[in-house]
């Protein structure tokens, strides 16, 4: 797929290593081959708060520079990372416009709450650099398929491929990589009705062979789909 | 008079090591034969008796035309009526089937001339009556260790030969196959050292170097496959579906999935011949139990062929189906399919055909035949069918692993 739209890249983390720390990876990451890997990913902004993010952010929109991606801690001094996410999707900064990926220190993050806020997933920071790479050009390309700090990314993404060939769908594979909670819990994190998960995982298990939830648990596990631990 | 079996309490398994040995008592006098049973049963062997030669080469004969396991021991007396104990022994050396059969003779007269007549006629021990129960029982023993030895042995030359065999066509081939790419490449790094190329030419030359030498290493992974399967298949001789041949671990895989990830890993490849793949499945339960990098192989090598041997703007098409037992994927390409004389070599070695690759790819031979072997070894079946209007479908079907009631529960909603 061929795209020229480069990725503009807010950072927001209240540790000053942290975004220093990004922004060098991502600088590396241009240099890294001729030419430049795809999409590519330039830093247009940082924060240290959830107030002074809403700040820059809204200051960039309507510029050339406005952010298409951002990365934010979810622990923020002032507020929760989730929170500018819904705060910012409710001023009409939609996913369309700005794919956003929190990242969370702690083991458990809460999913569904991350989720329900309109985010497009999450990163745990102990993630090598490569992953955060993979999955914001995973995210930004194709911004329906939700990133749930899969166990390994590379797999992951061979199993989205393939999935894809199958014929699942974008909506299908979120609710395949929420399997370990309860149908009423991914309605509630994907904002969809319990009816449609329902319809989601009927069609899936149709598509692949399957019939039964301890099955398909079994298969995303297998593929690299669902963490191996989770929450 | 038949002959009595007085078989031991130990049953007889089918391994050589592990089955009682047998012993055949050929005596005309009952006393001695009651003696002999006696001793012997002490050891668990398993017995047969006659009571005259004629009655004992009509027992060996009959235990060939049932396919029954002959004895491995022989114990004759010498002194019988009508034929004697050496007759009977010359008769059993001259025979190429019992032959190998070790005779010990009993005799009650221990002067040499006997003696030597009784080694000449083909003999390996004696025993004199009557006889003393741990010397019998000692020779007996010697000898049938010593017939077990020399069965091992062949039975092992046998194997050693066939593995031989094998080996030196393996040789054979891969030395003629590998010849032609390594000409070209030899050749061509002489255009590249000579500096009579242009100097656009050199990056087309050592394009054409790679792809020659990837073409020698998926012929030389061809053969080291096929070495392994062939290899194992003559070592384990086995109808073991457990595990595949090469002795690697089975899992539960979703074969639907498999398939599409076989079929992803073409993509590419397939739109630049512009040829459309499409892929579907409609089994009820797709699950089986193979090693995943041997389906992935039997996946691949379907999914290659098709691609290879199909003209450009041509649709390749993957189905899944099945039902409540099996599980199948079957490829289908519009090429220009395979000639009905030539269907009986589709799957054997090296077979290859008269349809040639479309887009110069090369073509071993090997793939259906490693194919076939590999889908029989995990339990499945594979098959042929030419396609309606044209081209082929291959089919490779495997037995799917069967849902446990409690599984079959989906429970409302919460897990």
């Amino acid at each position: 797929m061929q795209t020229t739209e480069p990725i503009r890249l807010f950072i927001v983390d209240d540790h000053e290593l942290i975004r220093y720390a990004m922004e060098s990876w991502m600088a590396q990451d241009a240099a890294s081959s001729t030419p430049p890997p795809e999409p590519a990913i330039t830093v247009v902004g940082t924060a240290s708060s959830g107030q002074d993010a809403l700040t820059g952010i809204r200051s960039l929109q309507k510029t050339y520079t406005a952010p298409n991606f951002l990365l934010i801690d979810f622990q923020l001094p002032d507020m929760l990372g989730s929170d500018v996410i819904q705060t910012l999707r409710a001023e009409g900064i939609a996913s369309e416009q700005m794919r956003a990926l929190v990242m969370t220190g702690m083991e458990n993050a809460p999913i569904k709450s991350i989720l329900s806020s309109g985010a497009n997933g999450y990163l745990s920071k102990k993630e090598p650099s490569t992953t955060f790479l993979a999955a914001m050009r995973q995210v930004f390309l194709k911004p329906d398929d939700l990133w749930l700090n899969p166990t390994e990314a590379k797999r992951m993404l061979n199993a989205e491929r393939s999935l894809t060939t199958a014929g699942i769908t974008s909506a299908e594979k979120n609710v395949l990589r929420l399997l370990y909670l309860t149908n009423e819990e991914i309605a509630e994190a994907l904002n969809i009705s319990r009816g449609t998960v329902k319809n989601h995982l009927n069609n899936m298990y149709s598509k692949l062979g399957i019939n039964s939830r301890p099955e398909a648990v079994q298969f995303a596990l297998k593929v690299g789909l669902l963490p191996k631990h989770h929450s | 008079m038949s002959v009595s079996n007085t078989d031991s309490s130990r049953a007889a398994s089918s391994a050589l090591s592990e089955r009682s040995p047998r012993i055949l008592i050929v005596d005309d006098m009952m006393e001695n034969l009651q003696a002999l049973r006696g001793r012997l049963r002490l050891k668990h062997y398993s017995l047969n008796e006659a009571t005259s030669g004629s009655e004992a080469l009509d027992y060996l004969r009959k235990c060939i035309s049932d396919n029954e396991h002959l004895p491995d021991l022989i114990l004759l007396d010498v002194q019988m009526p009508e034929m004697d104990g050496f007759e009977v022994c010359r008769i059993l050396k001259a025979d190429e089937s019992l032959r190998e059969i070790p005779v010990i003779f009993i005799t009650a007269r221990s002067e040499m001339d006997f003696i030597v007549e009784g080694f000449n006629a083909g003999a390996v021990d004696y025993v004199i009556k009557p006889f003393h129960a741990t010397e019998l029982l000692t020779r007996v023993k010697t000898h049938l260790d010593l017939k077990f030895s020399r069965d091992a042995l062949r039975k092992n030359n046998a194997l050693l030969e066939k593995l031989n065999r094998e080996k030196s066509e393996f040789m054979g081939i891969a030395a003629h196959d590998l010849k032609n790419p390594l000409a070209t490449v030899r050749w061509l790094t002489d255009s590249l050292k000579s500096g009579a190329l242009p100097p656009e030419k050199s990056a087309e030359t050592l394009e054409n170097i790679t792809l020659a030498v990837e073409r020698m290493f998926r012929l030389v992974k061809n053969l080291l496959d096929v070495n392994a399967i062939e290899e194992a298949a003559v070592l384990s001789g086995s109808d073991n579906h457990d595990d595949s041949p090469l002795h690697l671990p089975s899992e539960n895989i979703n074969l639907v999935f498999a398939a599409a990830d076989v079929l992803a890993n073409y993509e590419a490849q397939a739109a630049q011949k512009s040829i459309t793949t499409t892929f579907a499945n409609n089994a009820p339960n797709a699950t089986i139990r193979i090693n995943a990098e041997i389906l992935s192989q039997i996946l691949d090598n379907l999914i290659s062929n098709a691609l290879k041997y199909s003209p450009r703007d041509t649709t390749v098409a993957v189905k899944v189906s099945g039902n409540a037992d099996f599980a199948q994927v079957s490829v289908q390409d519009e090429g220009v399919g395979i000639a009905s004389e030539e269907i009986s070599r589709l799957f054997t070695k090296f077979g290859t055909l008269s349809a040639k690759p479309t887009g110069g790819e090369d073509s071993t031979g090997l793939g259906l035949f490693i194919v076939k072997k590999l889908t029989e070894a995990a339990g499945g079946s594979v098959h042929f069918a030419p396609a309606d209007k044209r081209g082929s479908i291959f089919r490779v079907q495997f037995p799917v692993v069967k849902r446990t009631r409690s599984s079959e529960d989906e429970s409302e909603d919460d897990e």
